[in-house]
C-alpha cells in the first residue's frame, strides 16, 4: 500500500494482522482507514472474526496437531495417496458398520524423530492426501493410526459418540500387540461410520501386554484422559458429522 | 525447564530444531491471515484449515528460509496461495463444478472480473496454466489486485519478468477464448 488513497489489498490486509504494517506504511493505513468508511468497517470485522478466531478452541487443537504431526511425521514422509479403495462400495458398508477393517500395505516409515517419546497420530484419507485428522471428521472417512514409541505393545480403541468402546488394534483382540517395529502405522485401516458424535481414538502403549477389557473401561470412563498403570496414553478426538 | 526439541527430517543444519515455542509463536502470529487467504481461494472453512497446517508444516521444515525473509507475512501469504492453487487444481480433475465455483469466487473478489463470463473464463485460465508460478502472478494480478512491485517481491522475481509473465498469460488466456 503506497498511497493513502488506495485500499489495502489482500496482502495488505494479511501483513496488517500479522502485525506486520508498521512505521510509514501503519500511518498510511490508519489514515486510510480514518479516511474510509468501507474499509474501516471491514477492518473492525475483520478484527471481530480474528478475536473469535483465536478465542476458538480449536486454536488450540490446530496447534496441538501441527505439533504431533511435527513429532511424528513430516510431510514428506507420509505418502500423499493411501491405497484407493472404491468409495462407493466402502460408503456403503460404513452406513452399517462401526468400522470397516481394511487390510492394507504399511506407508513409508517416517524420518523425523522425538527420542523417548511415544506419538500417536490419526491420518485421515482425503482427496487431496493423507491428512493428520482434525477437529472434525465425518462419516464414510478412511483412516489409519501412525505411532512411534520405544514400548513394544499397542493398542488402539475407538469410542464413539454413545460411548461404546471399540478394539481397533489388535483387530478383536482381548490385550495389546506386540509392535514388530518402533515406528509405523497399524496394518489396517478404518472407515468412520454414519452415527454423529465425538468419536475418540486412543493408544496405549505399554512395556506389557495390556488387557482390552481394562483399557476400555478406563476409555469409556475417561474419554479425553484414560489413566491405565503402567501404560502411556494418547488420545485423539473429532466432531463426526454424517457427511463432508 | 528447559523446552523440548523436535528434530524435523533429515540432519540438516541447526534450523531444523524447531521448539513448541517456536511454532506457537508462528501459529499465533499468522494464523488468522493465513486461514484468511486459505479459505478466500478454497472457500471451504474445513480445508482451509488444512491448507493452513500444510503451510505451517512446509516453513517448519525449513525454517532459515523463513527467517531470513524480512517480511514473513508476504513469504507465508505466497506459500498459501501456492499451496491452495494446487488444491484447486487436484480438485479440478475430480469435481465437474470447479469451474463455477472458482469463477463465483473471482468474481466475488476480483476487481477486474466485472461479469460472470469474464470471471469463469478468467478461473479457467488460472487454473489451466501449466505454469504454477504464472498462475499465481495471474491470480494475484486479477485477483488480488496487486502491484507488479508486490507480486514481484511475493514470488521473488524481478518487475520484467513479472510483466511478461502477465503478458504471456494474456496471451494464452486470449487464445484459449478464441478457441472455445
Amino acid at each position: 500500500m503506497n498511497d493513502v488513497r488506495t485500499h489495502p489489498n489482500a496482502l495488505d490486509w494479511a501483513r496488517y494482522f500479522s502485525g506486520e504494517v508498521r512505521w510509514l506504511a501503519g500511518w498510511r493505513f490508519r489514515r486510510h482507514l480514518s479516511a474510509c468508511a468501507s474499509c474501516r468497517h471491514l477492518e473492525a470485522d475483520m478484527a471481530q472474526e480474528r478475536a473469535a478466531f483465536d478465542a476458538s478452541p480449536l486454536r488450540r487443537e490446530e496447534l496441538a496437531l501441527l505439533q504431533a504431526r511435527l513429532v511424528t511425521s513430516p510431510a514428506r514422509a507420509i505418502p500423499k495417496k493411501l491405497p484407493q479403495l472404491p468409495w462407493a462400495i466402502t460408503a456403503g458398508i460404513a452406513a452399517v458398520a462401526i468400522v470397516l477393517v481394511v487390510v492394507r500395505a504399511p506407508p513409508q516409515p517416517p524420518t523425523l524423530v522425538e527420542k523417548g517419546r511415544d506419538a500417536f497420530t490419526m491420518y485421515v484419507d482425503r482427496p487431496s492426501g493423507a491428512v493428520a485428522l482434525g477437529s472434525r471428521c465425518a462419516a464414510g472417512d478412511r483412516v489409519i493410526a501412525r505411532y512411534r514409541t520405544e514400548r513394544r505393545y499397542l493398542l488402539v480403541l475407538e469410542r464413539d459418540g454413545s460411548g461404546a468402546v471399540q478394539v481397533l488394534h489388535p483387530r478383536d483382540g482381548v490385550a495389546s500387540a506386540q509392535l514388530s517395529a518402533a515406528e509405523g502405522t497399524t496394518p489396517t485401516s478404518w472407515i468412520l461410520d454414519a452415527a454423529a458424535g465425538q468419536e475418540c481414538f486412543a493408544a496405549f502403549f505399554s512395556d506389557e501386554p495390556v488387557e482390552t477389557n481394562l483399557a476400555s473401561q478406563a476409555f469409556a470412563t475417561s474419554p479425553t484422559a484414560p489413566i491405565v498403570p503402567r501404560a502411556t496414553v494418547r488420545v485423539q478426538c473429532c466432531n463426526k458429522e454424517p457427511s463432508r | 525447564m528447559p523446552s523440548r526439541a523436535f528434530t524435523v527430517g533429515a540432519p540438516r543444519e541447526t534450523n531444523s530444531t524447531v521448539t513448541p515455542e517456536t511454532v506457537q509463536g508462528l501459529y499465533q502470529r499468522h494464523a488468522y491471515a493465513l486461514f484468511r487467504r486459505c479459505r478466500q481461494l478454497l472457500r471451504d472453512d474445513d480445508e482451509a484449515r488444512d491448507a493452513m497446517q500444510e503451510v505451517f508444516l512446509k516453513v517448519l521444515e525449513d525454517l532459515s528460509r523463513f527467517r531470513a525473509r524480512s517480511s514473513p507475512a508476504t513469504f507465508l501469504f505466497g506459500i498459501a496461495t501456492h499451496l491452495c492453487l494446487n488444491r484447486l487444481r487436484n480438485r479440478s480433475a475430480r469435481d465437474a463444478t470447479w469451474e463455477a465455483s472458482v469463477a463465483r469466487t473471482l468474481q466475488e473478489d476480483s476487481p477486474g472480473a466485472s461479469g460472470a463470463a469474464e470471471a469463469r473464463q478468467l478461473a479457467e485460465s488460472i487454473l489451466a496454466e501449466a505454469d504454477g508460478e504464472t498462475a499465481a502472478i495471474a491470480l494475484y494480478h486479477f485477483v488480488d489486485g496487486l502491484s507488479q512491485g508486490e507480486i514481484a517481491n511475493l514470488v521473488g522475481k524481478s518487475r520484467v519478468t513479472v510483466n511478461q509473465k502477465l503478458q504471456q498469460f494474456r496471451r494464452e488466456a486470449r487464445r484459449r477464448s478464441e478457441c472455445a
